[in-house]
C-alpha cells in the first residue's frame, strides 16, 4: 500500500514548529529508514501516518484513505505501529493474548486471529513464551512481545519506533530476518532509527530530517557515499562503511556479504594482473 | 509556563511561603466541614479563596478548572439528592413519577457549594505554588526527607504521568483500540488504558526508589539544601493565627452539637 504525505505542517503548542512543509511518499514492498538527530521532527512526522496526528496543513493518504478523515483505530487496519517503548503497551497476562489484542481489534474471526498470532511469535521467536506473563520477560523480550503484536495485524503498512534499542545481536538478526520477510509479502515498512549499523544493512532507502525539515531522500548506497553529509547530521557512520571508505579501492559495501565478495573480487583482480 | 496545575508567576502569593498557603488550606477544609453555620462557613472560605487567586491573577483558571471538574458532579447531586432525597417533603415540581424535592435540592447544593469551597482553597496552593518549592519547603520545617519524598513526588510526578496516559493512549490506538465513541466503547478501551498506567507506574516506583538509594538519599548524613524558602515572622503569626482559628470554630461546633444547639 502506498503512503503518501503532501507539504504537511505541524506546529506543537508554544508555536514549536516541528514538520516544515515535508511531502513524501512510500511505495509497497519498500524498506525505509526515518533518520535524523533527536528533536529533528521523526516521531512527529511518523505519528502522521496512522493518524495519531493530524497535518495542521496538508494531506496524508494511506492508500486511498485520508488520514484526516479516519481514526487512528480505524488506520489500524492499514498502518500498523511499534512505539519505542513495550511497557507502555502490554496489559494482558499472556504474551499470546497480548499479541491477538490488534487482530481482535480488527474484528478477525477466532480461527485468523489464532493463525495471526501464531505466526507472528513464530516470526519473533516467542512460540516458548506464548503462556509467559509479558511482565515476567527481559526487557528485550518484552520489545519482541510489543513487535510481534504489530505484526500479527498483518497490516500493509508497519512503522517501528527504534525497533532494535535493547535487543541483542541475535535479536537484531532475528528482526532482520523479519523485515526480509515483510518485504517479500510487499509489505512498506518505516524504521525510525538511531542504529545505523542496523539501517545499513536492512533498508533501500533513507530519509534524513533535520529541524523539521526532509533534507534527504535516498537509496541507502548513495546516502553513505556522502561521508561529509553523515558527520554533518550528527550520525554515526556504521563500521562497515568505515571500514569499505578506508579501504578506498572497495565499491562500498552494505553488509558483510557485499564486503566478502568485494574483497574477493579486488584479491582476484591482483593476482590475475 | 504550567507544571500540572501550578502556573508560573511573582505575584504576592506565589511569593508566599509555602506552608503558609498549605495551612490555609488545610483551615478552610476544616471551616467548610467543620465550622458553625454551615452555610456561611461553605461559602466564605470560598469566597476568600477565589478574592486571593483573583489578586494573584489566577482566578480564572482556577475557576475554569473548578467548572470543569464539579459541573458533572453537581449535575449528578441535584438529580439524585432532588428527586431521591430521602429528607424530600417540600415538592417543587412533579416530572411523571418523579418528584423534585426542595430539601433535596438545598441539600446538593450545600454539597456543591462545600465542593467548590474546597477545591478554590486547594488551588489556591497547587495554582501558586511549584511542587519543588512546597518540598522543599516542608523540608525547611524539619519533615523527615522520606516523609517529604512520600507528600510531595506525586505532585512532581503529575506530568510525567499525564504524558505517559497520553502515550499509552497512542500505542492502543495503533493497535486498534477505539477510545472514542459511545459509553460501552470507552469502558472497554478503559482496562487496556489503565493496567500499562499502573505496570509502568509499579515499575518506575521500584526503579526510582533503587535509583535515590545509590545516590544516598537515605544517608544517615545532614543533607545540604542549595537554596532556601524565604518565610517571615509575620507569615509564622498568620499561619498560627489561621490554625487557631480553625481549631476554634471546630471546637465550638463540637460544644454546639453537643448541647443540642444544632
Amino acid at each position: 500500500m502506498r503512503i503518501c504525505a503532501e507539504n504537511i505542517h505541524f506546529t506543537y503548542p508554544g508555536n514549536v514548529k516541528v514538520l516544515d512543509n515535508i511531502s513524501v511518499t512510500l511505495n509497497p514492498g519498500e524498506k525505509v529508514a526515518l533518520i535524523g538527530a533527536n528533536g529533528s521532527g521523526k516521531t512527529t512526522f511518523a505519528r502522521h501516518l496512522n493518524g495519531l496526528l493530524r497535518p495542521q496543513s496538508g494531506t496524508v493518504w494511506v492508500g486511498d484513505w485520508k488520514t484526516s478523515e479516519h481514526s487512528p483505530a480505524q488506520l489500524a487496519q492499514r498502518v500498523a505501529y511499534v512505539f519505542q517503548n513495550p511497557d507502555e503497551q502490554l496489559f494482558r497476562q499472556r504474551v499470546w493474548d497480548e499479541v491477538a489484542f490488534g487482530p481482535q481489534n480488527l474484528g478477525y474471526s477466532a480461527s485468523q486471529v489464532e493463525n495471526m498470532v501464531e505466526q507472528a511469535l513464530s516470526l519473533m521467536g516467542l512460540t516458548n513464551e506464548a503462556n509467559f506473563n509479558p511482565r515476567d520477560l527481559n526487557y528485550s523480550g518484552r520489545k519482541r512481545v510489543s513487535l510481534a503484536s504489530a505484526l500479527a495485524m498483518q497490516t500493509p503498512v508497519l512503522i517501528f519506533d527504534e525497533p532494535t534499542a535493547s535487543l541483542d545481536m541475535k535479536e537484531k538478526k532475528q528482526f532482520s530476518k523479519v523485515l526480509k520477510t515483510l518485504n517479500l509479502e510487499n509489505k512498506t515498512t518505516l524504521i525510525i532509527s538511531h542504529d545505523m549499523d542496523f539501517v545499513v544493512e536492512n533498508v533501500d532507502r533513507i530519509i534524513l530530517m533535520y529541524e523539521g525539515k526532509m533534507i534527504h531522500d535516498t537509496s541507502t548506497k548513495h546516502f553513505f557515499k556522502d561521508k561529509e553529509l553523515i558527520e554533518n547530521s550528527g550520525l554515526v557512520i556504521p563500521q562497515l562503511i568505515r571500514l569499505s571508505q578506508e579501504l578506498n579501492h572497495l565499491d562500498l559495501a552494505l553488509n558483510v556479504e557485499q564486503f566478502i565478495k568485494e574483497r574477493e573480487r579486488i584479491i582476484t583482480t591482483i593476482k590475475t594482473e | 509556563m504550567t507544571l500540572g496545575l501550578y502556573t508560573a508567576g511573582d505575584s504576592w502569593l506565589h511569593r508566599l511561603f509555602p506552608i503558609t498557603k498549605l495551612i490555609f488550606s488545610l483551615s478552610a477544609i476544616a471551616i467548610i466541614f467543620g465550622g458553625p453555620n454551615k452555610w456561611l462557613s461553605a461559602i466564605l472560605p470560598g469566597v476568600i479563596s477565589i478574592l486571593i487567586l483573583w489578586s494573584a491573577g489566577i482566578a480564572w483558571r482556577a475557576l475554569k478548572l473548578i467548572v470543569q471538574l464539579l459541573t458533572p458532579i453537581a449535575v449528578i447531586l441535584f438529580i439524585v439528592h432532588g428527586f431521591f432525597g430521602p429528607a424530600n417533603h417540600q415538592i417543587l415540581m412533579r416530572l411523571g413519577p418523579f418528584v423534585l424535592g426542595q430539601e433535596g435540592l438545598m441539600y446538593a447544593s450545600l454539597i456543591v457549594v462545600r465542593l467548590v469551597s474546597t477545591l478554590a482553597s486547594s488551588l489556591l496552593l497547587v495554582t501558586s505554588t511549584h511542587p519543588g518549592s512546597l518540598i522543599q519547603a516542608l523540608e525547611q520545617t524539619g519533615l523527615s526527607r522520606k516523609l517529604v519524598y512520600l507528600l510531595g513526588s506525586p505532585l512532581l510526578l503529575l506530568p510525567q504521568m499525564a504524558r505517559r496516559i497520553q502515550t499509552i493512549r497512542s500505542a492502543q490506538q495503533s493497535r486498534g483500540l477505539e477510545t472514542q465513541g459511545n459509553l460501552l466503547q470507552r469502558i472497554k478501551a478503559l482496562f487496556p488504558l489503565v493496567a500499562p498506567l499502573v505496570f509502568s507506574a509499579l515499575v518506575d516506583v521500584e526503579e526510582r526508589s533503587l535509583a535515590l538509594e545509590v545516590r544516598g538519599f537515605s544517608a544517615p548524613t545532614p543533607k545540604t539544601n542549595l537554596t532556601e524558602i524565604p518565610d517571615t515572622t509575620k507569615q509564622q503569626v498568620l499561619r498560627w493565627g489561621m490554625i487557631v482559628i480553625a481549631v476554634c470554630f471546630l471546637v465550638f461546633e463540637f460544644w454546639r452539637k453537643r448541647n443540642g444547639y444544632d
